[in-house]
């Protein structure tokens, strides 16, 4: 099979460029661009968690940081949104992709409820804005577990699928 | 192969561009106006492939599902710009003739030249069965017809081809 536009071609095939393709696929297929957007997503999801958090349990805030609070979490949930697009639509996750970013969203959840919860016992200040954000830390991080749980359970019925085909055809 | 693809192996990836690329673009070059089209409209199925790989539910139907997905994108493609249908495809066997052609060159260059003046429907079902070498039931998932339409459409496309190639003084 040749490769190459300007290579000579066979009768009826005239020209088509392999390596463009092989190139397109191999960058479509890059993994940082993967851990980078999953890395967007929870951060930008654990940012408005935290922000959402203050804005709810802070009621004696001025009226000009309550709108700064609101238009933060705006621009985190436009960041979220954006992220799980490109997840979803451009740079879908595989299996084992899944199973790497579900460890990463796992940690930064766990993380994050970790440091709220040491917020809310260390700072009484900010005890209630703590509290709600290590609720919803921990919702986050269990619904992080379940996806990795399917993450992995996908994978092995994939490889068990692989060993089936490869044994049916010998 | 598209077990290994969805796991998320790159050389599986790899190996299905290198065992598809050609049939892709022989397929779409038969739909499109020139070979720079169709290289553009393969490209664009390869992006597409990779994107809807999670979403490919059974991965023994691998080659239905991709000459699918290039047949939406050519289809796409033709819909938004009709010029880029207007088949020149025996002009391009002629000008890549060499002085001395093999036999089989010569009976593929015929062979293409007759599928160049053929309908697009026939053009298509003739394509996937005898040069892509799709099964009837493969065809059918790709053009999403049932299999009888599928063999009709096989006997009226033969029956054209032979017509115009005898038109051509070419004995079938």
């Amino acid at each position: 099979m040749k490769s190459g536009a300007s290579a000579k071609a066979p009768l009826g095939q005239p020209v088509f460029d392999l390596e463009r393709a092989r190139r397109l696929v191999a960058d479509q297929l890059d993994p940082r661009s993967r851990v980078l957007y999953t890395l967007l997503f929870c951060v930008s999801v654990l940012f408005t968690v935290a922000i959402g958090s203050l804005l709810v349990t802070e009621h004696g805030l001025p009226l000009r940081t309550r709108l700064a609070f609101l238009a933060l979490v705006g621009i985190g949930s436009a960041w979220t949104a954006f992220a799980a697009w490109v997840l979803s639509r451009r740079r879908p996750l595989l299996a084992r992709h899944r199973i790497v970013s579900g460890r990463l969203a796992l940690g930064g959840t766990a993380m994050f409820t970790l440091a709220a919860i040491g917020m809310a016992v260390a700072n009484p200040a900010l005890q209630d804005g703590a509290w709600t954000a290590a609720g919803l830390g921990s919702c986050l991080m269990l619904i992080a577990r379940l996806y990795l749980r399917q993450a992995h359970r996908r994978h092995q019925e994939l490889l068990e699928l692989r060993s089936r085909l490869e044994a049916q055809l010998g | 192969m598209a077990v290994r693809c969805q796991v998320g192996e790159a050389e599986a990836f790899d190996e299905l561009v290198q065992r598809f690329h050609l049939p892709l673009w022989r397929y779409i070059r038969r739909l499109s106006a020139d070979s720079g089209t169709a290289d553009d409209l393969v490209q664009e199925v390869w992006l597409k492939v990779i994107r809807g790989f999670p979403d490919l539910r059974d991965p023994t139907r691998l080659s239905p599902w991709l000459f699918r997905i290039a047949r939406f994108t050519a289809i796409d493609r033709l819909r938004r710009d009709p010029e880029a249908s207007e088949s020149r495809l025996a002009s391009e066997a002629e000008a890549s003739c060499d002085p001395e052609p093999l036999e089989k060159e010569e009976r593929e260059a015929v062979l293409y030249e007759g599928l160049a003046d053929l309908p697009r429907v026939e053009r298509e079902v003739l394509t996937l069965f005898y040069l892509e070498e799709l099964s009837l039931r493969e065809v059918a998932e790709v053009l999403e017809i049932p299999a009888g339409t599928v063999k009709s459409r096989l006997f009226r496309a033969r029956r054209q081809l032979k017509t115009r190639l005898e038109e051509k003084g070419i004995e079938s």
